[in-house]
């Protein structure tokens, strides 16, 4: 179907080492066939193609597990006098016994036929059985490269280096590990380099394909990081005037900016969910996580802000604010003021009160309701965080995703804030959190976006 | 994938502009929830990312009738600068007017005139180069003279729309083209049109009252030295001289000022006026065309150069669904006989009652508590098996022992999966033996581990279904961690009561 420049991969393996597993996480498809801890999951040959240059041009397919090898083995065995591995491959596929009992096995043999190269899948928690050894012989009859693969290489019980051992004593040095579930980029670019080692022909196929992976990834990475500064200029600008002194007005401004932030934050989420393509039921899943983790804590709550290494308040407030404060730097004035008000409001803001017309608003007795610098630490502690664990997710994962919580630190500890997020704090109308006026600056906008997204891309690995 | 049925021919740049208010829309919750089939078409047409964004946005944006929207838009702000530009060529003419009729008796002051003509010209000019300069100085700010009208004129635009979508497509635009690079150069071009008309206008009216009435041009000082008059009148006038506009001599100049002892010669009126119309044109009206002309060269080329910022997240999510990785084919050999699954009752096990027991281990690492398990007492130890050879060579030792009346246990890992290649090793040991036989699974706690409470569970049911199938009695299928000293001992105790109250004493 690709015409004569296609690459046909066949993934094969024992049932229940991760094959399917391993092809969702080459294709970034979530919903790709099928994925059970139970033996014989897959039943049917399945085919997905990868993109190189907007074409499909390397086909992958799934087969079901080799489960009853040794029994293969002995048959294929009988047809020794009906010439080469290929030919008593054949013999078999012809045979009774590949439309009864073995017919999975059959399966998988007909598609090592109609592939290049093959990927043997390994569960790198197993010993080597005989099974395993039967496998690969049945394999090598068909005469196809083939490249071992160490799945589960990141288990605690992986035995990836004794595996090396003994393929290696049986020739088969190109082994490469990868983990379906914990992905690293470095390890999917060693399984296309063996992949190109064994085929020349296709070397430029799978070059382009390496370059364009590594492309995505960097793009990536760098959109994630614009999403985050999306979000980090959206909370640092919002701001609400009210009447300074009037505690319920002051009550009520500080619950709405709180709701914009938290579902302002939401939104993000989701938006790198779609961004590295996990499915919307993931986003469920980490809703779910955060409401029994950490994630389920006030973001405003003093708490959150110690757990992330930072202290709540400044200076005069802290004593004051029992719990939570108010981070007034309204000059002086109205320090004391705010301060008692802050045992009240349980809200942590912080006035920003500068030139002309704010100025004319304080001696009218306004002040700008904002988001405290560290509730933007713990912001963009929180969503750097997902982004560590969703760089490193395979799209395999069944799981929610993981956050290292308590090791973590918020960014740029001891220093200020970068210079794009302060920046921020005095352009309201760079918020889209509050209504913009028509023709609110984009390009301004964007400039500082993209200062602080270089900020954080210093934070990524 | 239908072509833009818009009838005006859309630009590249257009079409981003398209994109980026759509965007905006998307953002602010509007749009079609199901953008499927837009995307689909986008993949289909291929392309590099930006690419395949515009080709999505405008097949969206088309069923919103947005183009039509945004046409509106630009005829408005099309009508709207063409306005101010017909203000300014009216503020010139009344300024030119007024100047030139301020002073009675048609004695006029020609320094008086052309400062008045030119001056605030000048000073405009001046601050448009300064606000330039900041602007390149990184902080992106466009000529602030007209910033505050130019966001005065989008509110105004902004607030004839009706409908929440197009007024955030509105905003959207307006604050592209109003802002960075393109807002610098569209609102420098904006500002020298409005010059150039307004100075238009003044010559216009300058000339018509030059023609229709006679204005004697003198000049004047009280402190001054009359050479440097004449100095910077000769200045002044090189540069409408090689357009051709300036022919002062020095008696002329010296002859026009006020009260002098000879009266001016009969070309000297003629000769001032050419100045001044000259001056008006030199310094006025050519800077002012030529930099309306670099503008609209710099407005032309940023529009060129203008791409999506695909990093903002409103473009990059659809990164996965426009440019995705990889495309499914589908099953290409079906499965034709998938048998149907049944879970194994899950039920406690117990190993048969006592008597000699062979035990054999299948493709398991040796126990944390040693192997032949402890439970087995007075065991033939078979040994574990980890390939087909070692397997044969046990069952072999098995059938050899048929005579004694003996059990076998055999001991299996959770850990592995209960598949066709385990049934018929669980089969081969069923047919080697004719006694009691009983299976141990073992390693529970780690394959929870491994796969979770409920998976494990669900694999428990698969190996005990297996069993059963091979020919394995269900009430000697036990699940027991030979890797936990603990639960081992539990299970022996508890045994042993067993023992102690069912046989005698
Ligand atoms: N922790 C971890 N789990 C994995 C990994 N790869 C696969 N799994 C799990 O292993 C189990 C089997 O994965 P599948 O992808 O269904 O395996 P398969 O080889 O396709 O199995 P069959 O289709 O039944 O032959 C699932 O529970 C996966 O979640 C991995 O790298 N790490
Ligand atoms: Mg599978």
């Amino acid at each position: 179907m690709n015409g004569e420049t296609g690459l046909r991969m066949a993934i094969v393996g024992h049932t229940n080492t991760g094959k399917t597993s391993l092809l969702r996480t080459l294709t970034r498809d979530v919903a790709f066939g099928e994925i059970s801890a139970r033996p014989g999951t897959t039943r049917h040959v399945e085919a997905t193609s990868l993109m190189v240059g907007g074409r499909a041009r390397v086909d992958l397919y799934d087969t079901p597990g080799l489960e009853d090898s040794t029994t293969l083995l002995a048959l294929l065995g009988e047809y020794r006098e009906r010439g080469d591995g290929i030919d008593r491959i054949r013999s078999f596929l012809d045979s009774a016994a590949a439309r009864g009992e073995l017919e999975q096995e059959a399966k998988v043999l007909r598609q090592v036929l109609g592939s290049d190269v093959l990927l043997y899948v390994i569960d790198a928690r197993e010993p080597m059985l005989g099974r395993h050894r039967d496998e690969l012989m049945v394999l090598g009859l068909a005469a196809r490269p083939l490249i071992p693969v160490l799945n589960f290489t990141g288990s605690a019980e992986s035995r990836e280096s004794a595996w090396r051992e003994h393929l290696a004593r049986i020739g088969l040095h190109a082994v490469v590990a990868f983990d379906t579930v914990l992905f690293d980029p470095a390890d999917e670019r060693r399984l296309y380099e063996a992949v190109q080692a064994m085929l020349a022909p296709q070397y430029d196929l799978l070059q382009q394909l390496i370059e364009e992976r590594e492309a995505a990834w960097q793009a990536l990475r760098r959109s994630a990081a614009a999403t985050v500064a999306d979000l980090l200029i959206d909370a640092a600008g919002a701001a609400r005037r009210v009447r300074e002194g009037n505690a319920a007005e002051m009550s009520s401004a500080s619950t709405w900016l709180q709701e914009r932030v938290r579902e302002r934050e939401e939104r993000c989420i989701r938006q790198l969910m779609e961004l590295f393509a996990f499915r919307s039921e993931d986003v469920v899943a980490e809703r779910l996580a955060i409401e029994h983790g950490r994630w389920q804590m006030d973001l405003f709550a003093p708490e959150t802000l110690r757990r992330f290494g930072l202290s709540a308040g400044t200076g005069a407030v802290k004593g004051a604010a029992v719990g939570a404060g108010i981070d007034v730097i309204a000059g002086g004035l109205s320090l004391g003021m705010a301060a008692t008000l802050g045992a009240t409001i349980g809200a942590l803001w912080s006035t920003v009160d500068r030139f002309g017309r704010k100025l004319l608003d304080r001696l009218r007795g306004y002040v700008d309701l904002r988001v405290d610098e560290n509730t933007l630490r713990v912001l963009a502690a929180r969503e750097l965080q997902l982004i560590d664990a969703l760089l490193r997710r395979g799209h395999a994962s069944l799981s929610q995703v993981e956050l290292k919580g308590d090791a973590a630190r918020a960014p740029w500890p001891g220093a200020d804030l970068p210079a794009a997020l302060r920046r921020a704090r005095h352009h309201p109308e760079w918020s889209t959190l509050i209504a913009r006026g028509p023709g609110a600056p984009e390009a301004e906008r964007a400039a500082a976006l993209h200062a602080l997204q270089e900020k954080l891309l210093q934070q990524l690995p | 994938m239908a072509e833009v049925s818009s009838p005006r021919v859309i630009t590249p740049f257009q079409r981003r502009l398209l994109a980026e208010a759509w965007r905006r829309i998307e953002e602010t919750g509007g749009g079609p929830v199901d953008t499927t089939h837009a995307e689909l078409a986008a993949v289909a047409q291929g392309g590099d990312f930006e690419t395949r964004v515009l080709n999505r946005a405008q097949a969206l944006a088309l069923s919103a009738d947005l183009p039509r929207a945004l046409h509106g838009l630009q005829q408005a702000i099309r009508r709207a600068a063409w306005t101010l530009i017909a203000i300014g060529g009216v503020i010139g003419a009344v300024a030119a007017r007024s100047t030139l009729n301020a002073d009675h008796a048609g004695l006029v002051n020609f320094y008086w005139v052309l400062v008045a003509l030119l001056g605030v010209h000048s000073v405009a000019l001046l601050m448009w180069f300064v606000s330039l300069l900041f602007s390149f100085s990184g902080s992106n700010v466009p000529p602030t003279p007209l910033r505050a009208p130019f966001e005065a004129l989008a509110r105004m635009l902004a607030s004839a729309v009706s409908g929440n979508v197009q007024r955030s497509a509105y905003s959207a635009w307006m604050g592209i083209i109003g802002s960075g690079v393109l807002g610098r150069w569209g609102l420098s071009a904006l500002l020298h049109a409005f010059w150039l008309a307004a100075l238009g206008g003044m010559l216009a009216v300058t000339l018509l009252m030059l023609s229709a009435r006679q204005f004697d041009f003198v000049w004047e000082t009280t402190i001054l030295p009359d050479e440097g008059f004449i100095k910077l009148t000769e200045r002044l006038q090189d540069l409408p001289a090689r357009l051709g506009l300036g022919s002062l001599d020095r008696e002329t100049i010296l002859a026009s000022r006020r009260a002098a002892e000879r009266a001016p010669p009969p070309g000297a009126r003629r000769g001032w006026s050419t100045l001044l119309i000259g001056s008006l044109i030199a310094y006025g009206m050519l800077p002012r065309i030529a930099l309306l002309a670099f503008s609209l060269l710099m407005l032309g080329r940023s529009r060129g150069r203008y791409r999506l910022d695909l990093e903002l997240p409103g473009y990059a999510r659809l990164r996965p669904r426009l440019m995705p990785a990889s495309r499914r084919i589908g099953v290409v050999d079906a499965d034709i006989g998938a048998a149907a699954r049944r879970d194994g009752e899950l039920r406690a096990g117990r190993l048969p009652a006592a008597r000699e027991t062979a035990v054999l281990g299948i493709e398991i690492d040796p126990p944390g508590t040693g192997w032949p398990p402890a439970l087995a007492i007075g065991a033939q130890d078979l040994g574990i098996a980890v390939e087909r050879a070692a397997l044969d060579c046990a069952l072999q030792r098995l059938r050899a022992l048929q005579d004694h009346p003996l059990s076998l246990l055999v001991v299996c890992s959770l850990t592995a999966s209960p598949d066709r290649g385990m049934a018929r090793v669980l089969r081969d040991c069923r047919a080697a033996h004719h006694g009691p036989i009983a299976l141990l699974l073992t390693q529970r706690a780690r394959t929870a581990v491994r796969l979770g409470e409920t998976a494990c569970r669900e694999r428990e049911g698969d190996w005990r279904r297996i069993a059963i199938a091979t020919g394995f009695d269900a009430a000697h299928i036990l699940v027991l961690d030979l890797d936990d000293a603990e639960e081992l001992r539990e299970f022996l105790l508890a045994r042993d009561d067993r023992h102690g109250a069912g046989g005698p004493a």
